[in-house]
């Protein structure tokens, strides 16, 4: 996750490693479906306040690159990026600005 | 109060209430229902509640993809009180691909990965003040991005 200020805003990018598997995808060894596994929500706090929800379906990327923005963060607080997908999995990451 | 007043007046507590639940109550959770719909006209009923106008919304995107797996999408809205940001795809197997939330500090803008299966549009709809925004601009795909 990269932070950067610029004047009052705050811009946010952060990749994300993950399959974001649809469930159409056949193993080509197995010649079994490949179950949907992708991420469904993604939440950014910033000082322990929500500043960003997004909610995700199969058609976002593998490995997913997301970038948002927010006005008034102030220098050395933290942001926060947190993850869920549909198979119970989750993560967050806590970055100062 | 006869019986008829107070059911009128119960009556309308309870339709107040649900209007102002509504917008918030929305997408307090993944939008089962819209990414449901394998279709872009369902998708779009299940996510806007009236008419689509053009509103004052950047999108960048490439004109063509090399690599539909991969396609960078930018938006930009330059409009107050924006709610949500839409992604969709049309020729996608499923066309909503993702829903962004704006809350208290947020500027409206997001930038994503999206996958595109072949040449389609890249459809943004924006919800703002109540009202329901969208622009569009066609994908070219030479190598598809869906599994």
């Amino acid at each position: 996750m990269r932070i950067s200020k610029k004047g009052d805003e705050v811009i946010v990018k952060a990749l994300i490693k993950h399959p974001m598997e649809t469930g159409r995808k056949v193993d080509p060894d197995t010649g079994e479906t490949i179950p949907a596994h992708f991420i469904q929500t993604v939440i950014g706090e910033y000082d322990g306040r929500k500043v960003f929800t997004a909610y995700w379906g199969t058609g976002v990327s593998e490995n997913p690159f997301i970038s948002f923005k927010f006005k008034g963060g102030e220098e050395s607080k933290m942001v926060k990026l947190s993850w869920f997908d549909n198979q119970g999995a989750s993560d967050s990451l806590e970055v100062p600005i | 109060m006869d019986n008829q007043r107070r059911k009128f007046i119960e009556n309308s507590i309870v339709v107040g209430t649900a209007s102002l639940l509504a917008p918030s109550l929305m997408f307090a959770e993944w939008p089962q229902n819209a990414f449901n719909e394998t279709e872009l006209d369902q998708a779009l009923v299940a996510i806007a509640q009236g008419p689509l106008e053009e509103g004052d919304i950047t999108l960048v995107a490439p004109k063509i993809a090399e690599n539909g797996s991969q396609v960078r999408v930018d938006v930009q809205v330059m409009m107050d009180h924006v709610e949500w940001i839409s992604i969709l795809v049309d020729k996608n197997p499923v066309p909503l691909t993702s829903q962004f939330l704006m809350m208290g500090r947020s500027e409206p803008y997001i930038a994503t990965n999206i996958k595109v299966r072949e040449t389609s549009n890249i459809i943004v709809l924006v919800k703002a003040d109540n009202k329901y925004y969208s622009t569009r601009q066609q994908v070219r795909v030479s190598a598809g991005g869906c599994g």
